[in-house]
């Protein structure tokens, strides 16, 4: 999965926001390098879980609830490309 | 009339923003300063620049959370509209190349690309240049269904969702005793045709901050590969130079270190009379609060106010322009008229 194409990030000092031209999403600074990979990229569950227990250095089954979390807040709001 | 630090706020933010300008101390400015350094970004069409600007500010300078936002969600429809337009430049150049013809990008994202990000200058239509012999045979080749021809003689449609002008003169000269209008793609002659373009909007409704920048980043860019002596030349035959000198005042003393054709130590006239025209009315005159209603109404008003601005800056114009201004009040009438 990933996010689709028209969403992007956009930084300026510090704070983060996700947009899609015709919405916008503030991105809380913890998870904003995650955003942008999942912008970038497809991924899967497993591959997004690997990224974030490096990025930010926690176990295993706090990435897998982080990774939820995420997956969760970009379907409801139609931000996933298997949205559709 | 604008606070004198937000003013002086404004420029230092768009000095940064085109990298002119960025170990200057910056002053701190209350709630209400930034939301007017932001009203004045969106008249001058410099939004991008204060994003850029804000950017590169130092860590201690505060900046609202609000502003910030605000600023993220207008520099990213900015970047949208450049690609936009980039990509409809792309597709319409192939399409007239594949008739035969021979476009020349004018402007927009012709001069984008010299800024230091080319995304972040707000893009609005889409210049094209045609020579006579291909400028009407470009209506057909893109069977063209929805056009009109304005005052001035350019041809108006929309491609790809953005609004097209095409030009029938490089060069706005209507004046033949001047020079003639091939673009030899030159950078002297990107420089004559960026300089002469605002001219003309000075004499008439007025021009705002970011067409000034754009001949910045032009001198910036192009300067460095130029013959200096064949681009003052081209601006003595096309009339223009003490109109060269008045820009060339205005971008020292507002948009910072930028190169200039002129040598050290030339006398540049005082640039008020031009600061004038582009804090009264920002982006081409439209935030005018006369001109704003008479765009609003259109037709008949429309081309009224043009017409009684252009008389208003008849003095402006006597003095930089005087061997044009008849030509270009003749060609507007008859482009009325007919």
């Amino acid at each position: 999965m990933r996010l689709k194409e028209d969403c992007r990030i956009i930084s300026l000092r510090g704070h983060h926001l996700l947009t899609t031209g015709e919405k916008s999403l503030e991105v809380n600074q913890s998870f904003a390098e995650i955003w942008k990979i999942a912008a970038a990229e497809s991924f899967s569950t497993e591959s997004l879980t690997g990224k974030v227990m490096l990025e930010y250095d926690i176990t295993k089954s706090e990435a897998e609830r982080e990774v939820s979390n995420l997956i969760d807040i970009w379907r409801n709001h139609n931000l996933l490309e298997d949205n559709d | 009339m604008t606070d004198t630090v937000v003013q002086e706020a404004f420029t230092a933010l768009v000095r940064r923003g085109l990298r002119t300008g960025e170990d200057e101390s910056f002053p701190a400015l209350d709630d209400r300063q930034w939301e007017a350094v932001l009203e004045l970004g969106k008249i001058q069409g410099v939004t991008g620049l204060l994003f850029s600007g804000v950017e590169s500010l130092p860590s201690e300078v505060v900046v609202p959370e609000q502003i910030i936002l605000r600023l993220m969600v207008e520099a990213d429809r900015i970047m949208r509209r450049a690609e936009q337009v980039s990509k409809a430049a792309a597709s319409l150049i192939k399409a007239l190349e594949e008739k035969g013809l021979h476009p020349t990008v004018m402007k927009g994202p012709a001069v984008a690309a010299l800024y230091p990000d080319p995304r972040l200058r707000e893009s609005g239509d889409l210049d094209i240049f045609l020579r006579p012999g291909e400028f009407e045979a470009a209506v057909d080749a893109l069977s063209l269904i929805d056009y009109h021809k304005d005052p001035d003689g350019n041809i108006l449609y929309s491609w790809d969702g953005v609004p097209i002008d095409q030009h029938p003169r490089y060069f706005d000269l209507h004046s033949k005793k001047t020079i003639g209008q091939q673009a030899d793609g030159s950078p002297e002659s990107q420089l004559l045709m960026l300089s002469l373009h605002i001219r003309k909007h000075c004499m008439g409704a007025g021009v705002g901050l970011r067409q000034i920048c754009d001949m910045a980043m032009a001198y910036r860019a192009l300067l460095k590969q130029s013959d200096i002596q064949r681009l003052l030349e081209l601006y003595k035959k096309s009339r223009s130079s003490r109109w060269n000198l008045l820009l060339a005042s205005f971008i020292k003393e507002y948009l910072g270190d930028v190169p200039l054709p002129y040598a050290d130590g030339t006398s540049l006239p005082d640039s008020d009379q031009l600061h004038k025209i582009v804090f009264s009315g920002g982006n081409f005159g439209h935030y005018d609060p006369s001109r704003r209603d008479a765009l609003k109404k259109g037709g008949a008003s429309r081309k009224i106010d043009t017409l009684v601005r252009m008389l208003r800056r008849i003095p402006f114009s006597l003095r930089y322009s005087r061997s044009e201004l008849l030509p270009f009040l003749i060609s507007l009438i008859r482009g009325n008229v007919v």
